[in-house]
């Protein structure tokens, strides 16, 4: 049981800090039952069922936590009326891509327009399944460094967690599986088509 | 693309860590530096992987605790019990607890046996990293992945071995020919196979394959000469990526291999 309630300061912070604390917030969060039976209805009065709705619950807060680190949440909503938003956005993109949309807002639709639109690109699922195989050809260490990297650790911090002598030893590896991640994605085809486009 | 040359600039422009100075000048060479962009586009790419990766984890996670929410949700009744006859099911309870308590004491003085160390420290690859395709091997690269994917390991490891050692895929394919004698119990061959594939000295294969041929060996009857050694390497090694293992490993096959390891 989480017995912290955190305002949108509070849990930005802890995110941002990322951890133990990151850790507790989010579980804050996945433990609001309210929260979650309102996605699931509106899941469900879309077209989806129970399973859905978990699901949808599910990836929000993985895209809102992510949206947190990053900055691309204001603060002009509350972090739950956030998360709702973004769970919405996440099933209407998969009625869309099912072409079944004809959505049915909840009941309360005035305080759903207060909610902040989530602005973040999503990752499409190719690219999401692109970038899990070239992760899963980086060691379990280095993916381990990167993430708390990642998720703003220091480098003393990474040094202790994973066991290195000292800071400059966990920037050395660091830089060394950074190094060999990019080297993997540049020989990937898929990977260098987009960024052909991009260039 | 020589990605070392630029990465510690993009590094420090992405984190804000260059001067007004330096940024606008950064900035400038990403308009007429093609290969530097590419270098920045890669960067880029690589947070987004890492990003993938903290999401994959984060999924597991909440996975984790909606099955832990399930467990903890099944009905529990109560029940009105006797005082003597709790104190006889205290009783039970405490003897019981002896016996569990003298029976695990002995047997943890038992050595650990090397096949419930393989057990523990060997993972067959996901089906996510064999997929991928290198260009110029795709036939048979391709034809063998498929039948490992598909759990034919006699015809995975058939295919593998026929990928000559000029070939670009030769790494890989004697790595996933290790994994294939393992699940064919050929664990001799599993070991050769990637000590030849740790040996080519391709980054993304070799600590894989010096991680699974100590693995391998554990299966390999009659203490073979040079396991302890090759695991005290990757223990030694705090860069590896199979480090924190093979420190665990270490203590472990001092019961199975010797004090140092076999060495």
């Amino acid at each position: 049981m989480n017995a912290v309630v955190y305002d949108n300061e509070q849990f930005v912070a802890a995110l941002k800090q990322g951890g133990l604390k990151r850790q507790s917030a989010i579980r804050w969060l996945y433990e609001d039952k309210e929260l979650r039976k309102r996605v699931i209805a509106f899941v469900r009065n879309n077209q989806g069922n129970e399973e859905d709705g978990t699901d949808m619950f599910h990836e929000g807060i993985i895209v809102l936590d992510r949206n947190v680190r990053d900055d691309s949440f204001r603060g002009e909503s509350s972090v739950k009326g956030y998360l709702f938003s973004i769970c919405r956005f996440l099933w209407m993109n998969q009625l869309r891509k099912n072409s079944r949309i004809t959505l049915v807002e909840p009941g309360n639709v005035k305080e759903e327009v207060e909610y902040e639109t989530p602005e973040r690109h999503f990752q499409s699922d190719e690219l999401k399944t692109v970038m899990g195989q070239v992760l899963d050809q980086l060691g379990q260490q280095c993916r381990k460094i990167l993430d708390l990297w990642k998720l703003s650790h220091s480098m003393a911090e990474i040094a202790a967690e994973l066991g290195f002598d000292n800071d400059a030893q966990a920037r050395k590896a660091k830089y060394r599986c950074h190094l060999s991640l990019m080297q993997l994605l540049e020989k990937n085809p898929g990977i260098m088509q987009r960024l052909k486009e991009w260039v | 693309m020589n990605i070392e040359q630029h990465f510690e600039r993009i590094e420090s422009y992405t984190e804000g860590g260059l001067s007004p100075a330096e940024k606008q000048s950064f900035e400038r060479e990403l308009t007429e530096n093609a290969e530097l962009k590419q270098a920045y586009g890669l960067y880029q790419m690589s947070l987004e992987a890492i990003e993938t990766g903290i999401g994959n984890q984060l999924r597991q996670d909440l996975k984790q605790w909606e099955k832990s929410a399930a467990s903890n949700a099944a009905p529990q009744e109560a029940k009105v019990v006797s005082f003597s006859r709790r104190l006889v099911q205290y009783g039970a309870a405490a003897a019981i607890l002896l016996l569990v308590g003298f029976f695990g004491w002995q047997f943890l003085q038992q050595p650990v046996s090397p096949e419930s160390l393989y057990g523990e420290y060997y993972e067959l690859p996901s089906a996510g990293s064999i997929r991928g395709v290198d260009p110029g091997t795709k036939g048979a690269m391709d034809q063998g992945r498929q039948a490992f994917g598909e759990k034919k390991y006699a015809q995975a490891a058939q295919i593998f071995s026929s990928i000559p050692s000029n070939d670009p895929a030769y790494a890989e394919a004697q790595y996933l020919l290790g994994h294939a004698d393992c699940q064919l119990q050929q664990f001799p061959a599993a070991r050769a196979a990637f000590a030849i594939a740790a040996a080519q000295n391709d980054f993304r294969i070799k600590e894989k394959a010096e991680w699974y041929g100590v693995v391998s060996c554990l299966r390999v009857n009659d203490q073979p000469s040079g396991c302890g050694d090759a695991l005290a390497a990757i223990a030694e090694n705090s860069d590896h990526a199979y480090h924190d293992s093979a420190v665990a490993l270490q203590k472990k096959t001092s019961k199975v291999w010797g004090k140092n390891s076999g060495r």
